[in-house]
């Protein structure tokens, strides 16, 4: 009897944890990375946090050099041979990834964990056709052997709307189109049904037109099997259409995380507040348009404090010296921002702005 | 952009009936086996002042038709007349003047700049041939860099020393060197990230206006097209299939392709997320000699009729602004369905709006504070 009211006690809380666990597909944590190059050392990734929630869309943006593809290489085991990864973790379902061997990598990548590419031309083998492609990264991973492994790359290539799948099993990447082979490497990257897909901007290189079917296609395929995928992208306009969470970069640091529409509707880092007001819109037609001045520090030149104080017109000596924690202003405890003026309308040197505008 | 009212409709650059086919490949008696018709009779008009974009996706030949108004490259067939000059004919030599006075800005700052010049170098070249004497030449180099926001010292450094906007920069102030009419920027914006693009954005603007340039942009991101072009031609295949001005082209397109293309963009508003009806398929090889129209394989419109007959590029009425609205459709009239819906005003947050302002003023309140420093 008392075995029994035990159980019924645990039940509910273990679910509940269990849950929980099973929720975060992926953790990363405190994750520093460097650089060696003959003229020194450069730190690259500089402490990035974020979770990543089972069926959920998460976007990395930032421009260039920012370490959003850093990131993802970083999770991957992809980093380039003159990077080293100096601390933090990353965590795929409770599995620290940081420190793994080359081995129990393979075994993840393309299993637990795929990545989709820019390019998908450099990412594809030429002198292999498709379906042998497809058939080596099923078979690695699987039981599937040949009538099988085919019958279920035939099935990926439907899935991700290839017309005449069984006859493009045979043909080389250079006979389709950009579009199409992007398709085959989301079908690559999925067949063994992943809980985590990193697509590193998928649809920098296609045409707008190309671009709305891929990202619809990706949308549909996570809806159907849970994947958590970790969209990186430059395009705030792609971040609006897939994203669930949004993650804004700037040199090495997550300066700004929250829900997508937290982030479009109360951007709280002035980082953000200027490259959202830097876009030009479909839907105006203003003279000029608002700029950030200046450019990204290079690693020699980056200041002690928040690295955006070089460029921020709200920086002061505090800015300069000291870092800023990545933590909530308002009641929204999941909308983070690294910034010691946020929110900038009740900060001192908005005051005189504000006379200016009034 | 330029003031609209006020834009002179003389054209500076006629194009008529221009083309552009490549042979591709041999058969057994060395005669090509197919012919890539990269433009195939485009004829266009570029006003004196104006800017007009050429938008459309890869392949759809806006990179070619710029250069061939230029005349980097040859036609095939058709005329190209400059400020009433026929300069589709003319030997190197004789073309030699018009090239001062037209000239391209590149996509990619880092190979289009030569890594050995030093700056100062690179846009001196084209003053040199072009006669100007050794003694203003310093001073022109000087007043160029200046002009794009670069300080005069920077003509001592070289390109590898410089972020991608600064090249950019460079480029502009190379293409401008010699007092241009016309300048032809293909993709000048596109390799940039979004805060330096508007500050490039920004700048070609200005220099318009401060010089009287006449602009042609080759850009294939709508948003940066609506922003700045006066007139927009959308081009599929090789062909023109609209040309309108841009208030109209973007509130009422016509032509289904551009309808679709501007549907297709991704608008940066998460409150908006249209379950948009999208084009299927690829645009067909240009290696094809299919009659009709281009895009009737992916046209949700195309009927019989389309795949036998080419449309003309025919005016189909007057545009918001009293301008004709041309387009090569022969069911335009169905395709006018008015806005598309990613054209409709995004909602800006009042917060939003609030801080994007500050943050605005309060940079204006510290340029004005540290004088005119030029923007690094």
């Amino acid at each position: 009897m008392t075995i029994i009211l035990a159980q019924h006690d645990q039940a509910p809380a273990r679910t509940k944890r269990s849950d929980a666990m099973n929720d975060n597909v992926l953790t990363v944590e405190g994750l520093k990375v460097g650089f060696r190059t003959d003229k020194g050392r450069f730190s690259i990734l500089d402490g990035v946090d974020f979770t990543l929630r089972r069926g959920r869309t998460l976007c990395l943006v930032g421009e260039s050099g920012c370490g959003k593809s850093v990131t993802a290489l970083s999770i991957m085991g992809l980093l380039a041979e003159n990077a080293e990864i100096l601390g933090g973790s990353a965590r795929l379902n409770q599995h620290e990834l940081i420190g793994l061997d080359r081995h129990a990598l393979r075994r993840l990548r393309g299993d637990a964990m795929a990545m989709i590419f820019q390019e998908p031309m450099t990412s594809l083998n030429p002198a292999f056709t498709i379906g042998n492609q497809l058939i080596e990264g099923i078979r690695q991973h699987s039981d599937l052997e040949g009538a099988a492994a085919r019958e279920h790359a035939i099935e990926m290539l439907k899935r991700v709307r290839i017309p005449a799948a069984e006859q493009r099993m045979g043909e080389y990447p250079h006979q389709l189109s950009g579009g199409m082979r992007q398709r085959v490497m989301i079908a690559m990257a999925l067949a063994n049904d992943p809980g985590l897909l990193i697509a590193d901007e998928p649809t920098t290189a296609l045409d707008v037109t190309i671009q709305a079917q891929i990202l619809q296609l990706i949308r549909r395929l996570q809806h159907d099997s849970g994947t958590a995928v970790l969209m990186i992208t430059h395009d705030l306009g792609v971040v609006a259409e897939v994203g669930d969470d949004v993650a804004v970069m700037y040199a090495g640091r997550i300066v700004e995380r929250g829900s997508v529409t937290a982030l479009f509707d109360d951007p709280l880092h002035p980082y953000t507040i200027g490259l959202l007001s830097s876009i030009p819109r479909l839907d105006d037609t203003l003279t000029r348009l608002s700029t950030i001045p200046g450019s990204v520090p290079t690693p020699a030149e980056m200041p002690r404090g928040c690295r955006f104080s070089t460029r921020c017109p709200f920086a002061d000596q505090h800015c300069r010296e000291e870092v800023p924690p990545l933590a909530a202003v308002g009641n929204d405890k999941e909308h983070v921002v690294a910034c010691w003026k946020a929110p900038i309308e009740h900060c001192e040197e908005c005051s005189e702005s504000r006379e200016v505008m009034a | 952009m330029t003031d609209r009212t006020t834009l002179k409709t003389d054209p500076l650059v006629r194009i008529r009936g221009i083309s552009k086919h490549y042979p591709v490949g041999r058969d057994a008696f060395g005669r090509p086996s197919a012919m890539l018709r990269a433009v195939n009779d485009v004829s266009l008009d570029v006003r004196r002042g104006e800017t007009l974009a050429l938008v459309g996706e890869s392949g759809c030949g806006k990179s070619t038709l710029a250069r061939l108004m230029l005349r980097l490259i040859e036609p095939t067939a058709g005329r190209i007349v400059f400020d009433d000059d026929d300069i589709s004919k003319l030997s190197p030599r004789k073309l030699r003047p018009y090239r001062a006075r037209m000239q391209l800005i590149f996509q990619d700052p880092f190979a289009s700049l030569n890594p050995r010049m030093t700056v100062g170098d690179v846009l001196d070249e084209p003053l040199r041939i072009n006669g100007w004497p050794r003694e203003k030449r310093r001073e022109r180099v000087a007043q160029l860099l200046a002009m794009v926001g670069l300080r005069s010292a920077h003509a001592e450094r070289y390109p590898h020393e410089f972020s991608g906007g600064q090249r950019q920069r460079i480029g502009i102030a190379r293409a401008l060197a010699c007092g241009p009419e016309l300048v032809v920027g293909d993709e000048p914006v596109s390799a940039l990230d979004v805060s330096v693009q508007a500050q490039i954005i920004n700048l070609l603007g200005d220099l318009k206006a401060q010089l009287g340039l006449t602009l042609v942009m080759i850009a294939h991101d709508l948003a940066v097209v609506r922003h700045m072009a006066d007139r927009v031609g959308v081009m599929y295949l090789g062909e023109l299939v609209e040309l309108a001005d841009t208030r109209t082209l973007f509130s009422r397109p016509r032509h289904p392709y551009t309808r679709a293309l501007i549907e297709a963009v991704p608008l940066p508003d998460p409150h908006v997320r249209p379950e948009r009806r999208l084009l299927e398929g690829d645009a067909p090889s240009p290696l094809s000699a299919a009659p009709g129209c281009k895009f009737a394989t992916r046209c949700p419109l195309a009927r019989e009729r389309c795949h036998s007959d080419t449309p003309a590029l025919l005016e189909t009425g007057e545009g918001v602004n009293g301008e004709p609205q041309r387009v090569a459709c022969h069911y335009w009239k169905e395709a006018d369905m008015g806005a598309p819906m990613t054209t409709a005003v995004a909602q800006e947050s009042e917060r939003y709006r609030l801080r994007a302002k500050l943050f605005q003023a309060r940079l204006q309140a510290l340029e004005e504070k540290t004088a005119t420093q030029p923007v690094a």
